[in-house]
């Protein structure tokens, strides 16, 4: 009989041990995958930024008049002629190594107006997509006497895998 | 005696035992919550920064003006002249800023305080509420003979 409770006591020992051992490798496993995931999400978001960066800054599109470079600025002359090329699809992929797998939109919002252009598509199936946002000046030279400014918005969505 | 020694190792084996539970239940709580989704400050100071400058650069329909150039005209004269057709320069820029930030800022679901400093009147040119914790400030001076002008834009983070 003694011995019979001696031999429960230890089973129950090395149950609740098994069940201790089992719940902590479940935790490290839960931690490991869950460090990995936010490993890659923090390269997906710098890839991201680096996309939208790029796009914000496009020296193709930069306002120049005599030299003198307004900053935060896209010519809308400049934008309509790009958007026009990018239709190409081989000029379309020589952008790529800078954006992409991504979607910029360049809208305009005050004046209110419908000038929406897709400046860039390149789509992949994703599991994420990350949207960066920067008010643009469009500048406009052929509107008044010295060219007009609108506020306007780019958007830049990319797709991390 | 036996008896009692062994039933204080048991009491002293399930305490270890909950609180170890305990312990892992509270680590998997915290390695498995949810990441905000709140802007980084870098992105929130490059935000703050742009959006200024563009207001800031927008031309009007009143007269082809920017909206720098009507903030100082309303440092200058103020909401009693009558500088564009039927409203002044002061509201021109606050209807400017309305219909600017409705379409991003509220958009985007950003707490936010956007604010012109200067005279009276240019310092009533104002739109949400200030940041009561953490901020990002973007700040962009305007050049104007006798006044100090600016226009700020807190980014509440």
């Amino acid at each position: 009989m003694k011995g019979q409770i001696r031999m429960f006591e230890t089973i129950g020992v090395l149950v609740i041990f098994f069940f201790m051992l089992g719940l902590a490798a479940s935790v490290y496993s839960n931690y490991r995958a869950s460090a990995f995931e936010k490993q890659q999400r923090g390269l997906a978001d710098l890839k991201a930024g680096s996309a939208a960066d790029s796009a914000f800054y496009l020296p193709e599109l930069d306002c120049n008049f005599v030299n003198v470079q307004t900053p935060n600025c896209f010519d809308v002359y400049k934008l309509n002629s790009l958007a026009d090329l990018m239709k190409d699809r081989s000029f379309r992929d020589s952008y790529f190594p800078l954006f992409g797998p991504a979607e910029v939109k360049i809208k305009q919002i005050f004046p209110e107006s419908d000038y929406n252009v897709a400046l860039y598509n390149y789509t992949t199936p994703y599991s994420r997509a990350i949207v960066s946002r920067s008010p643009v000046l469009l500048y406009d030279i052929a509107n008044g006497v010295r060219g007009s400014y609108a506020f306007g918005l780019i958007e830049v969505t990319t797709y991390a895998p | 005696m036996r008896r009692k020694g062994q039933m204080e190792i048991m009491g002293l084996a399930f305490i270890v035992v909950i609180v170890t539970l305990g312990l892992l239940f509270t680590l998997l709580f915290f390695l498995t919550k949810a990441e905000s989704n709140a802007l980084p400050q870098s992105r929130l100071e490059i935000l703050s920064a742009n959006w200024i400058n563009t207001f800031l650069g927008t031309t009007t329909d009143c007269s082809q003006q920017t909206v720098r150039e009507l903030l100082i005209e309303c440092a200058r004269s103020g909401s009693s002249s009558l500088f564009c057709g039927d409203t002044d320069a002061c509201s021109k820029v606050q209807q400017v800023m309305d219909i600017t930030r409705q379409s991003t800022l509220d958009k985007w679901n950003l707490q936010y305080y956007l604010k012109a400093t200067g005279p009276d009147d240019v310092g009533a040119i104002s739109a949400g509420s200030p940041c009561k914790g953490k901020q990002v400030l973007g700040t962009q001076a305007i050049p104007a003979f006798g006044f100090d002008l600016s226009m700020d834009l807190a980014l509440c983070g």
